[in-house]
């Protein structure tokens, strides 16, 4: 048990429930007492006359009477005396009787007399703060006693966080929030928990519970921080949209913020398609095997002579046009070179294939929707 | 997860039931002692503090009770002797032989015969004060009365005092109405004469018992009126022989007095 602010607020809400029992115990049974002693006086002479005279001496009676005492088993009561200081009472006609009154309400004949009283009540500060205390203690006892399922997560949760690097208020704070957040979220930062190699695990797990990333989000973040991107970086390229930039100048592509490296025929190829996807013409149907694509080979030599290509792509590509095994070729070289570096996660930013009905030949395009894609030179 | 349901939901009632109980058990309040309102007397002070000598009286009603205990503790010839007064009017039941013999009140207003019944030498410790004059007893109805018979009084609510020793309006008018054989069951008992009066004018009773003088009665219409009894005793004052001869006269003036107030005549000893 630990003394914090929780601790004393369960302490002041222990001790104000005993006072408030207290009080209205105390004050019902001096309740009972003067409704019972205003019955048995009635009792004793039925012929009495109920007047003013017999009202105010009633009242002078009752502010006149000692002050009731109260004891307890264990100590002193809490409440341990009650004095009435102020008595007024009034004859009320018969109706019915409210099912609580604070008033004291008696029946005299057909008449009722209600009696209302200011009482002054004189707590024992002692035995409130004793009581008090022991029934602290034994209910934190009792409950400390009983498993606790969330709260041992709770304790688990925050020394995880501990061990990382969270101070232990921090490290509570958090493991709240993570009790609270959904189950992916709590795999992923189980992730950065385990996974040592990451710096600014702090950071990073922050940065998850207060905004929480997609599966395919944290796909890319795991993907960036194994080649050794920060934590920031690696956030940036998990949250960057989901577009591929080929950049031929730099002879690079940038894919979901990730830059990436091909060779230069490849390459040409991969903006060969993209340009394709972009100018809307539809899938481009291979060549058939004696018929090359001349016009397009001629194209690409173009582009390759522009970036600096190999020259034997080059000359073949002059001499042959565009033939169907060449195309072939560098799709799978550049499947191969983007599952290398981006693993699974090149998947849509390869080709999709389809027979081509009339001609039986196989067309190819770019899985990527062309609002996606952007092309620098 | 229904495991931890289970025991979360077990815990918070045990833990609740523990609560209670303890809440329960330490804010237990013994009473110490009990209060006893003391509702059939008046008492007030003189301004006499030298000494400790209390002036009681008995007296059948507490009507006018306080006025009469104020005008006795103002009046300087009392002062003199007495330091307070108290006036008591607890039921004639519970007034027996010892109170009479231990002359537990100075000054005591009831019936001769009621004296003699309960300490038949009382003559010895008690004179008479003041006298009063026998009284009569109506019926008062809201119809006219033609005559006093069963059929009279069939299907008429009669209206009682719950006071066995009540003259007036109990012992005589529940013999006679024996006597005609009318049903028990269409008496009504009130708890006091205030009672008695109020219903009667609320016409919840047809019919009532009454001593002639009562104010809210004055005026009644005759033949709404029948006798019940005549002459009845009213009872006497009787002062006890341990009170001050020099204080008679004063005793007696302020009883007259209090008599003028509750408009009852009586015989000048």
């Amino acid at each position: 048990m630990q003394f914090n602010r929780r601790t004393i607020s369960q302490f002041l809400a222990v001790a104000s429930l005993l006072l408030i029992l207290s009080l209205v115990r105390s004050y019902w049974l001096v309740h009972q007492q003067i409704t019972a002693a205003i019955n048995q006086s009635y009792l004793n002479n039925n012929t009495t006359l109920v007047t003013g005279d017999f009202l105010s001496n009633l009242d002078q009676q009752l502010s006149d009477s000692r002050p009731f005492t109260f004891g307890h088993p264990l100590l002193s009561s809490i409440v341990t005396q009650v004095s009435i200081q102020h008595v007024k009472s009034r004859l009320v006609e018969e109706s019915v009787a409210p099912w609580f009154s604070l008033a004291v309400n008696a029946h005299f004949a057909d008449q009722r007399i209600n009696t209302q009283l200011n009482l002054a009540y004189k707590v024992s500060w002692l035995s409130l703060t004793l009581y008090t205390l022991l029934v602290f203690l034994s209910l934190n006892l009792l409950v400390a006693a009983f498993p606790n399922a969330r709260k041992q997560k709770l304790v688990n949760w925050s020394n995880r966080l501990q061990k990382i690097g969270f101070r232990k208020s921090q490290a509570k704070f958090f493991a709240n929030k993570l009790n609270a957040s959904n189950a992916g979220t709590q795999q992923q930062c189980q992730w950065v928990m385990t996974e040592n190699l990451v710096s600014e695990r702090t950071w990073l797990i922050e940065y998850l519970l207060n905004a929480p990333l997609s599966a395919l989000q944290f796909s890319w973040l795991k993907l960036a921080l194994s080649k050794n991107f920060s934590a920031k970086e690696a956030i940036k390229i998990a949250t960057s949209t989901d577009e591929l930039e080929i950049d031929l100048t730099n002879r690079q592509v940038k894919i979901h913020g990730l830059t990436c490296q091909l060779k230069i025929t490849p390459l040409i190829y991969y903006y060969w398609y993209a340009q394709k996807q972009k100018d809307n013409l539809g899938a481009y149907i291979n060549p058939a095997i004696n018929k090359p694509d001349r016009e397009q080979g001629q194209y690409l030599a173009e582009l390759m002579q522009q970036y600096d290509g190999h020259k034997k792509a080059i000359n073949d590509l002059l001499e042959n046009g565009l033939k169907g095994k060449t195309l072939d070729q560098n799709r799978n070289k550049i499947k191969e070179e983007l599952t290398q570096q981006l693993g699974d996660l090149a998947e849509n930013y390869l080709f999709d294939s389809r027979r081509d009905g009339r001609t039986a030949r196989y067309q190819h395009w770019l899985k990527l929707a062309a609002e996606k894609i952007t092309l620098k030179v | 997860m229904s495991e931890h349901l289970y025991i979360s939901t077990s815990k918070l009632i045990f833990v609740g039931i523990v609560a209670a109980l303890s809440m329960w058990f330490f804010t237990l309040h013994q009473p110490q002692q009990s209060i006893q309102l003391r509702l059939s007397q008046h008492s007030c002070l003189t301004n006499n503090t030298q000494t400790n000598e209390s002036l009681n009286l008995y007296i059948p009603t507490n009507y006018n009770s306080q006025k009469l205990a104020e005008n006795l503790c103002s009046n300087s010839e009392i002062a003199k002797s007495y330091h307070q007064v108290i006036i008591n009017w607890q039921p004639r039941k519970h007034i027996g032989s010892e109170t009479i013999l231990a002359q537990a009140y100075d000054l005591i207003w009831l019936r001769d015969y009621r004296m003699q019944g309960l300490a038949p030498d009382y003559k010895s410790i008690y004179q008479p004060l003041v006298e009063l004059a026998s009284y009569d007893i109506q019926w008062y109805s809201h119809s006219a009365i033609l005559s006093l018979d069963k059929s009279f009084f069939a299907q008429k609510k009669i209206g009682l005092i719950d006071d066995p020793a009540s003259l007036s309006t109990y012992q005589l008018p529940l013999t006679q109405l024996r006597q005609m054989n009318v049903d028990e069951s269409q008496i009504m008992y009130c708890a006091n004469y205030q009672s008695l009066i109020q219903k009667f004018l609320n016409h919840q009773l047809d019919i009532i018992p009454s001593i002639s003088s009562i104010s809210a009665l004055k005026g009644w219409p005759l033949a709404q009126q029948a006798v019940l009894a005549q002459n009845r005793p009213m009872g006497n004052w009787y002062v006890s022989n341990q009170v001050d001869l020099k204080l008679h006269g004063v005793l007696t003036e302020q009883v007259e007095h209090y008599l003028q107030a509750l408009q009852i005549s009586q015989n000048k000893f």
